[in-house]
């Protein structure tokens, strides 16, 4: 069982797989943002409608969050300030999931806005899923993925 | 002393964190800045500081649109032959209320046209509100304006057979029939 585990290890340590894992988690996240960077009225009722945030509030975050994540995400995939930027979108992926479960948990039916802000109500469970899945990605690439100046060395 | 403090201090996983905070401060930052730019130069940007409309504000023109509509006849119908006619596969049931009222519970079958957004939601409607036999728009209650509104939009637009159901959801919920959610 143990040999198992470190072949699935040294799989995933590969540079490779962490590439391609990279890519995917940069191309969702330049995916998510299009729409919303399209439409900022429909992402800021979007926003206002999950309550979380201060009604003044809400614009300015609705304005800034997807250029926040496609910059985050430009940045992963370039290699500038990389490591950071695997940080920020896996903190990013956890608000989320935080502010879903939130809402999961007060039993609103909403639209997520992940993708698409003309999208109706969305299955919750389902968008945690998804939320997860991503967060893994994250996961794997804050685990694995260090440029070669940025290897910890070892003393 | 100091000067092993120091690099006790400057040895510390510490310092990798900060430089880590300070790359996501600037992302951050760099991102934040490129969305307000976009703001500025959009065609119709958004407010910043200000919260959005609420819905009720956006309604006032439509009411000015509605007022200004000849008052065609718009015939009622009880519950119980709303629940008759809801059988009929040629019957489309409207629902004038918000869309997160629709979601949390409406009649069954109902589809959701909230009059405050008439104007961009009917042209995806509009096939289908043509080929039904007849068209029932409901809202909250008698005292609820919105349903009459609806009702009078799509008669505007040459939909005939139009009715209103004026009891509307507070009616269908205390005759105790189900709603449905989304």
């Amino acid at each position: 069982m143990s040999w198992q585990w470190s072949e699935t290890i040294a799989w995933l340590r590969r540079p490779r797989v962490v590439m391609l894992s990279r890519w995917v988690l940069g191309g969702i996240f330049v995916w998510a943002c299009a729409d919303k960077i399209a439409h900022p009225e429909g992402f800021a009722r979007i926003v206002a409608e999950y309550r979380l945030l201060p009604a003044r509030l809400v614009p300015l975050f609705a304005l800034t969050l997807p250029w926040v994540e496609l910059t985050a995400a430009l940045c992963m995939l370039v290699g500038l300030f990389r490591r950071a930027a695997i940080w920020l979108l896996s903190l990013l992926l956890l608000v989320f999931l935080a502010a879903i479960s939130i809402n999961v948990v007060r039993g609103l039916a909403f639209s997520c806005g992940c993708f698409s802000v003309s999208g109706g109500a969305e299955n919750p469970w389902l968008l945690l899923g998804r939320d997860l899945l991503f967060l893994l990605l994250a996961a794997h690439l804050l685990a694995w993925d260090f440029s070669r100046h940025e290897k910890p060395s070892r003393r | 002393m100091r000067v092993f403090c120091y690099n006790r201090f400057m040895n510390l996983p510490w310092r990798l964190a900060f430089r880590r905070v300070g790359e996501m401060a600037l992302i951050v930052a760099i991102g934040g800045a490129f969305g307000l730019a976009a703001n500025r130069i959009a065609k119709k940007p958004l407010p910043l500081w200000t919260p959005l409309p609420d819905r009720q504000e956006q309604r006032e023109p439509l009411a000015q649109v509605v007022k200004d509509l000849p008052r065609s006849s718009l015939p009622t119908v009880d519950c119980d032959t709303l629940r008759q006619l809801r059988d009929d596969p040629s019957t489309l049931v409207l629902d004038a209320r918000l869309d997160a009222a629709y979601r949390q519970g409406h009649i069954p079958g109902a589809v959701s046209l909230p009059v405050v957004e008439f104007f961009v939601k009917f042209a995806d409607l509009r096939a289908r509100i043509a080929a039904a036999g007849l068209v029932i728009v409901y809202c909250i209650d008698p005292a609820c304006p919105d349903g009459r509104s609806l009702g009078d939009l799509l008669q505007a637009q040459g939909i005939r057979k139009v009715m209103l159901f004026d009891g509307g959801i507070e009616e269908w919920r205390r005759r105790g029939y189900e709603l449905a959610v989304e």
